[in-house]
């Protein structure tokens, strides 16, 4: 080869790897977490979690979304960014399960066990009867009344996925401020009240029939913002509605205010381009990034003057289903508490980073009814002995169970693959062989019917302000076409009806609940293997965060302190 | 000639019909119930039950295949998402656009850049463009696309601050995207171009325009690259497709609302609707870019015109 082609190619080849370093600096940006779960828990703005009117309206906050599906206001599980913002329900649960009335009038009723105003119900009876201000104006500027509330509740009955809402029976109108709800029976379960009152945003009937899209692609509500701009899958640009129809500042709740004027969102979904997009300045918002890659956003990191990070328990269940089943190598108690023996919480925290939190009871703190004593409650959860101790009591369960090296398949989802070979090592450590069969979340759901297709599950379970709920969601018997057992093919009958007890207003005792989970590690039905953490990303300037019962931040009800003050 | 075109838009209309059937029974027989998943962790299974036959997925297998055909190929129907809840055409209409111009840009570039290249190193055999160009375009072609897209945002708009990240606001945020999605089909148009020119420089009526004393520059641009464009234009056509075809990972990075976005949570969410209209408009998108392809070859290549028209005449 000639001197100068070598010459030619050497140079090129030291560009291109120049390039890749000098890319690569940057790539170390938010990527690498050296921080403990502690420290980065620690750095938290203290400040966030106190409510403090600033008055200073923020000209503009541009807030990463993940999920953007549709604009549609229709549905109890709704996640639609902007939708708490442009939309109003009669009620509204705030973070700390206080239910308040937002179109509900708040100057009556009130005769009802909760002492709720803007609704009259008498206990052992099926009718509610709640009243809403006679002011009510939509973005459109149509008058809100009671036939709006009727049709609203009907429409979503009749045409969204609404979840426990079969005991409606029916919406009459009284007055132009007055509708009666009858159920099939009283409202008495646990966050029943809410289910109903809570998630169903109330939109103008005309204002709907004149929608071309019939507010699939539009959003007109009677919200403190309005939409200025849509693009489908990129972009939702709000703005302040300046005609708001509640001004009387007395009946202002703080998920009713607007401190920003502008709240544009803009939908990324990948985790890596949401932080290139905060480390360019582009976005100043997001919820749900994952805690190592916060590093360089906390006090002292390269972006840690302009943003602040809020790390927070995610709330799930990150669990370990045994298939219970007579037919399943699982279907003994000794192999299952084997199993549930070999896995350590502390460990497994380590292996994934430590930036999230160890589990040592099937229940979080997120919830207002997790009691820290369940911690302490003496099982394979809670066990903190040395490996060796471990061995020796998985050995002997082992024994006990008569079991001869078989291999247990490991169902999971195929993002939780990593974590799940991390289990089936940590398994093999201690003589229990296991593989894994990964599938999609649709394919687990319909593997998991079939009880000789599985024998250990990884799933998660979350989103609810109490662990019982989350309980009933795992462990309810609706679950199952059959009726009569768990997903995880468990037929106790005492444990389902103690779960149905829990989950009712009267049976909601720190008793009940402590039984249904002693029942749960006497019998080794599941075990909870860590508790994750998430962190939300925001400005420097804000000096309060709100959040609904469902977790969303409202960005136009947080409070900012004003940069040039 | 145009009877072969209207041959081969019968064909497409039947390779469409094919193609529906089978992404319908693939959809079908994958495990996975899109009621439990629009209802997973919130839903009991009254209320899937009830979300089942609101989606008419209990209807049997026939039925459902002869609504989709039917709705899809008469009235030109898809329905509407499961997830999205709109229309899955509205949807399409507005995401289409802007997959098939990045796809076009991105084509338009690497045919621009990546041709002239190959032409240029075949030219310069064992010269330091030729050399220069295999060493670049194996560095382009190994490349992961996402990684190549990572390192270009923490270049040019982390570090250097030139462009934005992602989105689809102003026409710099299509740069990166379009580089990304171009510099690996500008490195296989060049080896492609490079490889045909090679192949015809030796063929022999190349060798006789020589010894006729044809000047170079003729035989260059008279005899040899147009003959060599027809290998060319099929890797074209092949690449165009891929564009288009592969946009989910530019599209997922940079967080641009493609069809490739749309179609990737449908997959995974079991929006049926949604895949199979993508997969469907897909489809019909190869068999139309091949279909230019062959047409493209016929208008270079007097020889495959002639076979077109010899086969009519026999037929008739």
């Amino acid at each position: 080869m000639k001197n100068k082609t070598k010459k030619l190619l050497a140079l090129l080849l030291a560009l291109i790897t120049l390039t890749s370093v000098f890319a690569g600096c940057g790539g170390g940006n938010g990527m690498d977490s050296t921080l403990s779960n502690d420290a980065l828990v620690g750095q938290n703005d203290e400040n966030i979690s106190n409510a403090k009117e600033t008055g200073y309206i923020r000209d503009k906050i541009t807030v990463a979304f993940t999920g953007a599906t549709s604009l549609s206001p229709w549905g109890t599980s709704n996640n639609t960014p902007g939708n708490y913002e442009v939309y109003e329900d009669l009620f509204e649960q705030g973070i700390d399960n206080v239910t308040y009335p937002v179109l509900a009038d708040a100057t009556r009723g009130g005769n009802n066990p909760a002492g709720i105003m803007g609704y009259d119900h008498e206990e052992g009876t099926t009718l509610y009867t709640v009243y809403i201000w006679d002011y009510i104006y939509d973005h459109k500027g149509n008058h809100v009344t009671a036939d709006d509330v009727k049709f609203s509740y009907e429409y979503q009955l009749a045409n969204a996925v609404t979840s426990g809402w079969e005991v409606l029976q029916s919406v009459e109108v009284v007055d132009e401020t007055t509708i009666n709800f009858t159920f099939t029976r009283e409202l008495t379960g646990l966050g029943e009240f809410e289910q109903i009152f809570t998630l169903c945003f109330i939109v103008d009937e005309d204002t709907f029939n004149n929608s071309k899209s019939k507010l699939m692609v539009e959003m007109i509500g009677t919200g403190p913002y309005k939409m200025k701009a849509y693009v489908p899958g990129s972009e939702l640009i709000l703005e302040r509605n300046e005609n708001y129809w509640q001004t009387n500042e007395e009946y202002i709740n703080q998920a009713q205010k607007a401190n920003v004027r502008t709240i544009d969102y803009k939908f990324i979904n990948d985790s890596t381009t949401r932080i290139l997009n905060f480390q360019t300045g582009e976005i100043d918002l997001s919820d749900d990034i994952e805690s190592q890659y916060t590093v360089d956003f906390l006090d002292g990191g390269a972006y840690g003057d302009k943003y602040n990070v809020f790390t927070y328990p995610a709330g799930l269940i990150m669990n370990l289903w045994a298939n219970c089943h007579p037919d399943s190598i699982c279907g003994d108690v000794n192999m299952r508490k084997a199993i549930f023996y070999a896995i350590s919480t502390d460990e497994l925290v380590a292996a994934l980073g430590g930036t999230d939190e160890p589990a040592y009871t099937y229940s979080n703190n997120t919830t207002g009814d997790h009691n820290d004593a369940w911690n302490e409650m003496e099982n394979y959860n809670s066990f903190k002995g040395t490996p060796e101790e471990r061995k020796a009591i998985v050995d002997e369960y082992l024994a006990a169970a008569g079991y001869q090296g078989e291999t247990l398949r490991l169902l999971c989802q195929n993002d939780m693959t990593d974590f799940c070979t991390i289990l089936v090592t940590m398994l093999a450590n201690y003589g229990i062989n296991a593989e894994l069969d990964a599938t999609d979340h649709a394919g687990s759901t319909t593997k998991e019917k079939d009880p000789t297709a599985w024998d250990l599950e990884y799933n998660k379970w979350g989103g609810n302000s109490y662990i019982c709920v989350k309980w009933l969601h795992a462990f309810s018997w609706g679950n199952t076409v059959e009726g009569d057992h768990t997903t995880n093919f468990v037929y106790n009958k005492e444990w389902n009806d103690l779960l149905t007890l829990v989950n009712s207003q009267e049976g909601h005792t720190d008793e009940n609940l402590t039984r249904w989970l002693e029942i749960l590690y006497e019998n080794a039905y599941a075990t909870n293997l860590y508790n994750t953490t998430k962190s939300i990303i925001y400005p420097e300037e804000m000096t309060y965060m709100y959040r609904n019962s469902h977790l969303i931040i409202l960005p136009g009800a947080c409070e900012y302190a004003d940069p040039n003050a | 000639m145009w009877r072969y075109i209207a041959k081969r838009l019968l064909w497409l209309v039947l390779v469409l019909i094919c193609a529906a059937v089978l992404i319908f029974s693939i959809m079908w027989f994958v495990p996975g119930d899109p009621a439990e998943m629009m209802l997973s962790g919130v839903g009991t299974q009254e209320d899937i039950a009830r979300l089942r036959e609101q989606l008419g997925l209990n209807d049997p297998f026939i039925v459902q295949l002869g609504n989709f055909l039917y709705n899809a190929f008469v009235k030109f129907d898809f329905g509407s998402s499961y997830v999205y809840k709109t229309a899955v055409l509205d949807e399409l209409a507005l995401r289409l656009p802007r997959t098939l111009k990045l796809g076009i840009i991105s084509i338009a570039l690497s045919s621009l850049i990546g041709i002239p290249l190959g032409v240029n190193a075949a030219l310069h055999r064992n010269g330091f463009q030729d050399q220069g160009l295999l060493v670049i375009s194996m560095v382009f072609v190994s490349v992961p696309q996402f990684w190549l897209a990572l390192e270009m945002m923490l270049l040019f708009a982390v570090m250097l601050h030139w462009l934005p990240v992602s989105g689809i606001g102003t026409w710099k945020h299509w740069i990166m995207p379009v580089i990304a999605n171009t510099l690996g089909s500008i490195a296989m148009n060049a080896r492609q171009a490079r490889s045909a020119v090679l192949e015809t420089s030796r063929a022999d009526f190349v060798t006789t325009a020589r010894a006729k004393g044809v000047h170079e520059r003729d035989v260059v641009w008279k005899h040899m690259i147009p003959n060599a464009m027809i290998p060319v234009i099929n890797a074209l056509g092949n690449s165009f497709t891929a564009i288009i075809t592969s946009s989910i990972v530019i599209e997922t990075v940079f967080a641009f609302p493609g069809v490739g976005t749309y179609m990737m949570s449908a997959v995974s969410g079991r929006d049926y609707p949604v895949v199979r209209a993508c997969v469907l408009m897909l489809a019909a998108f190869a068999a139309i870019v091949n279909l230019g392809v062959d047409l493209i070859y016929a208008y270079l290549d007097p020889r495959i015109k002639a076979q077109y028209v010899a086969y009519a005449a026999k037929k008739k």
